[in-house]
């Protein structure tokens, strides 16, 4: 890649400025200090390369808002410009736009510090040159070889970093270093548990033994246990055998059982038991017996003797009579009084004698007649007193009206001038009547005429009035017919009017009658007489039908009389008939007949009631008498002579009390006695009972029964226990043992002491079998789990697994590690090859520039820095050179570097002033090898020493003023 | 089968060999608990299957042809089982013929079992004989020996004699490879004409894994192991059904695994993203009638299968996959992947040229001296090849500078 042209927009102090690379390879530019010589350096760099903001700030032109520029390069034969601005960058191509990527492709992916430290030559970098080591050429040569890849540097740390993480010579946490541990536990574990599994045998015999040892235990301690046993039989034995001959011996002392009844002991008791009670009860009872005995004899003592005793009850049975019987006789003696003061004033009133009143019989019907004749007689008399008044009253009224029509008779007109009246009263009703209506009518008539003549004025004033109108119109208008017509309206009204009033005139006045006129006042009169005539005569009329009336009435009157008579005489027959049966009633008024009556019936009955009173009082007294004696019998009695009812009553009372008493002893004494018959029965039975108990036992009382009780028991008892103590031993022993072992006398204490002996050894042999017994249990368990146990071979499997993973683990490390070497070692191959090129290169180009006083260069070691060689072999190192010598030897080595790199990557080579330490001879040689270089690869110079320019023979000279000039060398 | 029936005669018998009963599987680095126990009872379940196969067809008797258990962890538990697996065959009147081989030797038994009566064990490595009997009468003669040591190097063919020819069944068993064949460790090597030169009617093998019918007349046969272990063996695994009579004999494969490993190769240079891997890593699974376990290779000529497995993508993914299978009755699980990447165009990078030319110039053993100089490490882990690594560590590094 080559510049050719350099456009600058604005950077620094160039503004609109452009620089054509075009001709030549070799660019010098000449300009003095501050001739911006910098300034377009690093405006190389910033189109190449941008600039950070800050940075760029710096170059921001003072007299130009545009900011940037272009740079035109040529590669592989096409051009390209590179245009950088505020905005950006972008390469144009000759057909357009290229994509930004394609800037790195132009740059071969060089970063700006690559590019100045290998192609941009300042001043300062060769005052660097003492610092230069190995190292940083090496880096610096590598990483110029990797063009737009990762630095090596980072895939050197990602190797490391992971061969570290997998493994570390000294075990910090590293997953080979952890997986080795792991399958190193594993392989262990497995190898115990084959060890483990390698014991069985061991085991199995182990749990033989074991098994046989427990089996002769146990063997042993059977035998052990058997004479133990034995021995302890006879211990026991032992103590049971002396237990029996005590009981022997005591048993000696008994006879045999004696006779005694089955239960005896039983059955007296039971028997004794049933006695006591009814023992004691039968005293009781004859306790009681002598008690009631008692009241029997004392309620006897105080009652009545028997006669008299039967006359209370007799009395006493009466007594209600007695009273009853008492009040009454008084009462109906009191009654009796009364009805015969009565009876007494009764019959004076009546003044007939008892015997006479006896005599009367009055039969019910006869009431009814007396009534009957009473009320008739009361009637009639009414009647008659009714009639009497009636006639009297109507011949008042009789005489009455007659005057009255005789008072108005007189009164009465004659007929034939009333008539006259009433006819002149008529006529001047006609007349008036007419002369009305002709007054009415002659008033309609006015006022029809009137209405009528109104009406002709109307008209004929109309008439005239259109009349006149007309006229008037006719005239105006000369209308002749007009005032023809007026003249005719007024004739026509005229006329009419005319004609009415004729005609009117010609109606007469009617005309009032001529004859004798009535005046109204006669009229009036007239009237009135007329009017009081008729009156008159209605009243006469009236008079005279009342008075028919009263006459007929009276007339009827008559006839009633006539009746009532005949009632009368009736009446009279009737009570004739009565007074004749019964004469007593002659002289009395029929009015107190029934009084009469009536008091002779109550006469009669009273005279009845007395007799029923006497004859009760009779019967009573009849009744009453005996008992009387009896009362008085009983008083003398008991020495009271009036005694009292109530006296009576209380001995009665005590008497039966007295009875009750004695019965109720009987009662109690009866019973009793029964019941000790019961009793006496039972307690023979029962005692025959008991002596028969005592028969069997041979005894006579209780006590010797008792005794026999006794002793039976414990003659049985005895047995019994001995019997108890021998049949387990019977059981244990044969008859034979049984003997012997009655018969020896071994002692207890020996016995017990060879009893405890053995109970210890058999203790100790059991403990020991459980010894045994539990160790087998155990070796048992572990022979178990060996078999059973599946464990080792998933340790196993486990094991496998650990390794493999183990395996991979390594193999990754194998891989990275020879990674790792591989690129050492790529790298050592790489910077050997080139870094000797550069060497060799460096060594042509010091010999040329120190002009043939050093002829090698020797590359830098690790212990050493650069070398150089003279002709004659000598060595000198880099810091025993001169600073001159050393310059020539860093700018040697700089541009050997860039030629070798050019090989590889083509950019122009940039030199700011580097030679200005330079002197002439050295720098003519310089300018010598540059142009040399120059054949392959673009220069551009930019220098300030214008003998430098003029040997370089400057392209380009900037000056302060002149901004701008071209030079074409 | 009539008494005295000469015509009629047959046996039948189960030919098995290399049970290694409780060996534990290889390359599984992890395992979900819940696996792990039907992992590891792998072999146990393929032993009962075949505890229930003879027992199932009655069989006359069985032949286990060396290496029913694995020397390095031969457990009591496992030679109980093996024990009491036997003993059940001997409720049905069923022998069992065990010879051992190079894994169970008999010196390195440290806790020998007492088998039950029905089973007969080749004492030594000289060749001995078995008569079976029927009903008293005597069928077949069963032939072979056990490994004392670890090896036997010397070629037994020409100790196997045949006894009485009025047994009508001669049987041998062997333990051992075919003389030359280099793959396999050689252990009593023998040469396929001399054996068929001897008048036996089978030839029991034993010691390879993978089922082989090496002969046909007479039949020469491997049945190979039981169950499966690791990533090369593939497929069923189990036993032979004999059937055998004057004339025929028929040979039945029975499978008796109770996980099955399986091999897949998946090329994935068309998967550009995480999506489309996990789509594929979806069309792995297919519904089984047993367990498996399953090994992946990814292949692909696109780097971006670098990039899935630095990543991590690839391994999560499984763990997912595993995850989702893991707890069907019929579970299948990938224990393990490679990646197997070839690059397309080379990438000319100078500096990765360089790269290149250097890891083929280090010394690898070198490298990793720092790591393998531990005892520990090297008594673990089995050393990976050189080619391996330096491949490996190319991609890694191809991986690592391709990273912009």
């Amino acid at each position: 890649m080559r510049f050719v042209k350099a456009d600058i927009y604005g950077f620094g102090k160039w503004v609109d400025q452009t620089f054509d690379f075009s001709s030549a390879q070799f660019n010098a530019f000449y300009g003095e200090n501050e001739s911006g010589k910098s300034t377009l350096q690093q405006f190389f760099l910033f189109v190449m390369f941008g600039l950070p903001p800050k940075r760029r700030q710096h170059f921001e032109s003072k007299y130009s808002s545009r900011f940037g520029g272009s740079l035109t390069v040529e590669q592989n034969s096409a051009l390209y410009t590179i245009e950088r601005t505020k905005n950006g960058v972008r390469v144009l191509t000759e057909d357009g736009e290229a994509p930004a990527q394609f800037l790195e492709e132009l740059l071969y992916g060089l970063t700006r510090e690559t590019f100045e430290s290998i192609y941009a030559f300042t001043a300062l970098q060769l005052s660097e040159i003492q610092q230069m080591k190995v190292q940083d050429l090496n880096d610096v040569l590598f990483s110029v070889g990797l063009t737009g890849s990762t630095s090596i540097y980072k895939v050197e740390k990602t190797l490391d970093q992971r061969l570290g993480s997998l493994y570390k010579a000294r075990g910090w946490k590293a997953e080979i270093n952890e997986q080795l541990k792991k399958v190193e536990t594993l392989a262990e574990e497995v190898r115990q548990l084959q060890h483990r599994e390698s014991t069985y045998i061991e085991k199995r015999t182990n749990l033989e033994e074991l098994k046989e040892t427990l089996e002769q235990l146990e063997m042993e301690q059977d035998q052990i246990e058997a004479t133990l046993h034995l021995k302890e039989k006879h211990l026991y034995a032992c103590k049971q055998k002396e237990a029996y001959l005590l009981l022997e011996k005591e048993r000696a002392a008994y006879e045999e059982i004696k006779p005694f009844p089955e239960e005896g002991i039983a059955r007296f008791e039971r028997l004794k038991d049933r006695l006591l009670p009814i023992e004691s009860e039968r005293n009781v009872l004859k306790q009681q017996l002598q008690q009631y005995e008692k009241a029997y004899e004392e309620a006897n003592e105080t009652l009545l003797s028997k006669d008299y005793h039967a006359l209370l009850q007799q009395f006493m049975k009466q007594k209600m009579i007695y009273i009853d019987l008492e009040k009454d006789i008084a009462h109906l003696t009191v009654q009796l009084k009364q009805i015969e003061e009565t009876l007494r004033e009764k019959l004076s009133e009546v003044s007939l004698t008892v015997e006479e009143i006896e005599d009367i019989i009055l039969p019910f019907h006869l009431d009814q007649t007396v009534q009957q004749i009473k009320e008739q007689a009361s009637t009639l008399q009414q009647e008659e007193a009714i009639l009497q008044d009636e006639k009297r009253t109507n011949q008042t009224e009789i005489n009455r009206l007659e005057k009255e029509i005789d008072d108005i008779n007189d009164q009465i007109i004659d007929e034939t001038l009333l008539e006259e009246r009433k006819t002149a009263n008529k006529r001047y009703e006609n007349e008036q009547l007419f002369y009305t209506q002709h007054a009415s009518r002659q008033r309609d008539m006015e006022a029809f005429t009137e209405k009528k003549r109104i009406q002709s004025n109307q008209i004929m004033y109309g008439a005239i009035v259109v009349a006149i109108i007309c006229a008037f119109i006719g005239w105006s208008n000369d209308m002749p017919m007009f005032m023809l017509f007026a003249g005719i309206l007024v004739i026509i009204g005229v006329a009419q009017k005319l004609y009415l009033q004729r005609l009117w005139d010609a109606v007469p006045i009617s005309t009032q009658h001529a004859t004798d006129k009535m005046t109204e006042q006669q009229y009036i009169e007239n009237e009135q007489i007329i009017q009081q005539q008729q009156t008159i005569h209605q009243e006469l009329f009236l008079l005279q039908n009342e008075l028919k009336k009263v006459l007929h009435a009276d007339l009827l009157l008559d006839n009633k009389w006539e009746a009532w008579k005949t009632k009368q005489t009736q009446l009279q027959d009737k009570i004739a008939t009565v007074t004749f049966q019964y004469p007593f009633l002659q002289q009395l008024e029929v009015y107190i007949w029934d009084t009469y009556i009536r008091y002779i019936r109550e006469v009669k009955e009273m005279l009845q009631t007395r007799s029923e009173l006497q004859n009760d009082l009779y019967s009573m007294e009849h009744t009453f008498a005996p008992l009387e004696r009896i009362r008085k019998q009983l008083g003398e009695h008991l020495g009271v002579p009036n005694v009292t009812i109530q006296q009576i009553e209380e001995i009665y009372e005590q008497e039966q009390q007295s009875v009750a008493k004695k019965e109720q002893a009987e009662r109690e004494m009866n019973e009793r006695q029964n019941v000790l018959i019961d009793i006496e029965e039972k307690i023979a039975t029962y005692r025959t009972e008991m002596k028969e108990l005592f028969a069997i036992a041979q005894v006579e009382n209780d006590n010797e029964f008792y005794t026999i009780a006794r002793e039976n028991e414990k003659i049985t008892s005895l047995d019994r226990e001995m019997k108890e103590i021998l049949s387990p031993l019977q059981l244990q022993f044969s008859e034979v043992e049984l003997k012997e072992m009655f018969a020896s006398t071994e002692s207890e204490e020996t016995l017990e002491e060879l009893v405890e002996q053995l109970r210890q050894e058999k203790i100790r042999k059991q403990t020991k079998m459980n010894g045994t017994h539990e160790q087998y249990v155990a070796v048992q368990y572990e022979v178990e789990q060996l078999e059973a146990s599946g464990i080792l071979s998933e340790k196993i499997y486990l094991l496998e697994m650990e390794k493999t993973k183990l395996t991979k683990l390594t193999n990754e490390w194998s891989v990275y590690k020879v990674a790792q070497a591989a690129l050492d070692e790529a790298k050592k191959r790489y910077q050997e090859k080139y870094f000797h090129a550069v060497i060799d290169k460096t060594s042509t180009f010091f010999e040329h520039i120190t002009q043939g006083k050093y002829v090698t260069v020797f590359a830098p070691t690790e212990k050493l820095p650069f070398q150089v060689e003279t002709e004659d072999q000598r060595r000198y190192r880099v810091d025993e050179l001169s600073k001159g010598t050393i310059d020539q030897l860093y700018v040697a080595l700089r541009l050997a570097m860039n030629v070798i790199m050019q090989e590889k990557i083509s950019v122009p080579l940039i030199i700011d002033d580097a030679f200005v330490h330079f002197d002439t001879v050295r720098s003519s040689q310089m300018v010598q090898l540059l142009r040399e270089i120059s054949v392959t690869q673009q220069v551009i110079l930019f220098t300030c020493k214008d003998y430098f320019a003029k040997q370089v023979q400057a392209t380009h000279i900037l000056t302060n003023e002149k901004m701008k000039e071209d030079v074409h060398a | 089968m009539k008494f005295g029936d000469t015509l009629k005669r047959q046996i039948t018998f189960i030919h098995a060999a290399d049970l290694h009963i409780d060996a534990p599987f290889k390359g599984m680095a992890t395992l979900p608990a819940s696996l792990f126990e039907a992992t590891q009872k792998s072999t146990y379940r393929a032993f009962d299957r075949l505890i229930e196969t003879a027992i199932e067809k009655r069989v006359d008797f069985v032949l286990i042809v060396g290496d029913l258990f694995d020397q390095d962890n031969r457990s009591l538990h496992a030679q109980i089982y093996v024990r009491d697996g036997f003993a059940q065959l001997e409720q049905y009147g069923i022998e069992v013929f065990v010879s051992y081989g190079n894994h169970d030797y008999v010196k390195g038994n440290k806790y020998p079992i007492t088998f039950t009566s029905n089973v007969h064990v080749f004492p030594g490595e000289d060749v001995t004989s078995f008569t079976y009997l029927k009903e008293n009468e005597p069928l077949a003669e069963i032939y072979g020996f056990s490994y004392e040591n670890r090896a036997v190097t010397e070629n037994k063919v020409p100790q196997y004699e045949r006894k009485d020819a009025s047994i009508p069944f001669h049987i041998a068993t062997l333990h051992g490879s075919l003389s030359g064949n280099d793959e396999h460790d050689p252990y009593a090597p023998f040469l396929l004409e001399e054996m068929k030169e001897k008048p036996f009617d089978y030839w029991a093998l034993g010691h390879i894994h993978t089922r082989a019918h090496i002969s046909e007349n007479p039949p020469i046969v491997y049945p190979g192991n039981i169950q499966g272990r690791h990533r090369k063996e593939t497929g069923e695994k189990g036993c032979y059904y004999c059937v055998m009579d004057k004339d025929d004999i028929s040979l039945t494969f029975i499978p008796l695994q109770s996980i099955l490993f399986v091999e897949h190769i998946v090329d994935i240079s068309d998967v550009q993203s995480v999506g489309q891997f996990e789509v594929v890593l979806e069309n792995l699974y297919q519904s089984a009638v047993q367990p498996q376990f399953n090994h992946v290779i990814f292949r692909s000529t696109n780097d971006y299968l670098l990039q899935l497995d630095r990543e991590g993508i690839i391994e999560d993914f499984i763990m997912l996959w595993n995850e989702q299978y893991q707890l069907l009755p019929n579970w299948q699980h990938i224990y393990d992947y490679k990646i197997d990447f070839h690059e397309a165009k080379s990438q000319d990078q100078f500096f990765i040229a360089e790269l290149r030319e250097s890891i083929n110039s280090i010394s690898i053993q070198d490298a990793v001296l720092p790591l393998w100089k531990e005892q520990n490490v090297r008594r673990h882990v089995e050393k990976m090849d050189e080619e391996t690594v330096i491949e490996e560590a190319e991609k890694l590094l191809h991986y690592y500078f391709s990273q912009t």
